[in-house]
């Protein structure tokens, strides 16, 4: 007795009240589809992904100065440009939910799950991209150089915006925490994209946006547009699962399941002092 | 292949591998909060997102 009844009786910490009404307005329908969509993109993005493995393995090296290390190509592309396709999902449903006609808290939550995939990307991106410049730079990271820093500028100001998220706060208050703080964070994005064409940096250039052919041709062409389409799909499959946590935990708030238990616990009691009395 | 790129395959297939599990434990983690919230809430309480439907899509997803 105990550590039951002192729970039941205790009072759920104070958190500002779940907005249910709001909370279960329909984002667009791919988002919220359930089996077959989810089935679909996950053994699509599973084939795609497992075909890339075997290619970037097999297919030459791409670079003869650069050497084996140049295979890199084959995923680190595709993973900076699926965290570019994330950010600009999130600053699009930041500014649809800050929008008054078309404001719907399901842009909310599809805007924080691109958020948390984004930093996921490019997070990876950021190691890809060290682990590639040691072995061609013989250094993972030089703060002076305009692409690796605003790359870290841009992994640390999304890390802030999933951080601000997670703060305790109504639904409201938090999207529109979120959407302000996610449209600062995107101006980063094409300051990172164009920083190898506006200063001099380590990098090298764009090898396929760019107008002239692209850098590269044949087989390892072939291996680094599947990756792109790869993660890409992965992406999409992601996006339906953070989508739906977002939107379940948004109707839940822990607190109210705590509570819900407290209630019902202590309706059990009285009927059980009143089947004794 | 140099260890650079074998490194770099691994983290680019294995982390995705990580996250992609660790996504779909959270929505099952999540979905299993709701299945107990509806478990001790009476049905007039229960919240649309609730239903058996949108709980049985979790599941299969």
């Amino acid at each position: 007795m105990n550590q039951t009844t002192t729970q039941s009786t205790a009072q759920p910490a104070a958190r500002p009240p779940v907005e249910h009404s709001s909370a279960s307005s329909t984002p667009p329908s791919l988002l919220t589809d359930g089996r077959t969509t989810s089935w679909l993109l996950g053994l699509s993005a599973l084939a795609l992904l497992a075909t890339v493995a075997v290619l970037a393995v097999t297919t030459p090296a791409p670079d003869y100065v650069q050497g084996e290390a140049s295979r890199l190509i084959y995923v680190h592309p595709a993973t900076a440009w699926v965290s570019y396709a994330a950010f600009a999902t999130n600053v699009v449903c930041a500014v649809l939910w800050l929008w008054p006609r078309t404001r719907k808290i399901g842009w909310d939550h599809a805007a924080g799950a691109a958020a948390h995939i984004g930093v996921f990307f490019v997070t990876m991106t950021f190691v890809l991209g060290a682990i590639w410049g040691r072995g061609t730079w013989g250094t993972f990271f030089r703060l002076r150089d305009a692409r690796m820093a605003s790359t870290l500028v841009l992994l640390l100001m999304y890390l802030g915006v999933v951080t601000l998220r997670q703060l305790p706060a109504s639904p409201t208050t938090r999207a529109r925490r979120t959407a302000l703080g996610s449209i600062l964070a995107f101006l980063n994005v094409p300051i990172v994209h164009f920083s190898v064409k506006w200063w001099d940096t380590l990098h090298q250039g764009p090898t396929l946006a760019k107008p002239e052919r692209p850098s590269i041709d044949g087989m390892p062409l072939a291996t680094m547009l599947l990756s792109f389409v790869a993660f890409t799909v992965l992406f999409s499959w992601l996006m339906i699962h953070r989508v739906r946590i977002e939107r379940w935990n948004d109707a839940l708030l822990g607190d109210d399941l705590d509570a819900a238990i407290a209630l019902r616990q202590g309706e059990g009691r009285v009927s059980a002092a009143e089947a004794t009395a | 292949m140099n260890a650079y790129a074998v490194v770099g395959f691994l983290i680019a297939f294995g982390a995705s591998a990580v996250y992609a599990a660790y996504t779909v434990l959270e929505s099952r983690r999540v979905a299993a909060k709701v299945l107990a919230l509806q478990a001790v809430r009476p049905p007039s309480q229960s919240h649309p997102l609730l239903t058996n439907e949108a709980m049985e899509a979790t599941k299969a997803s």
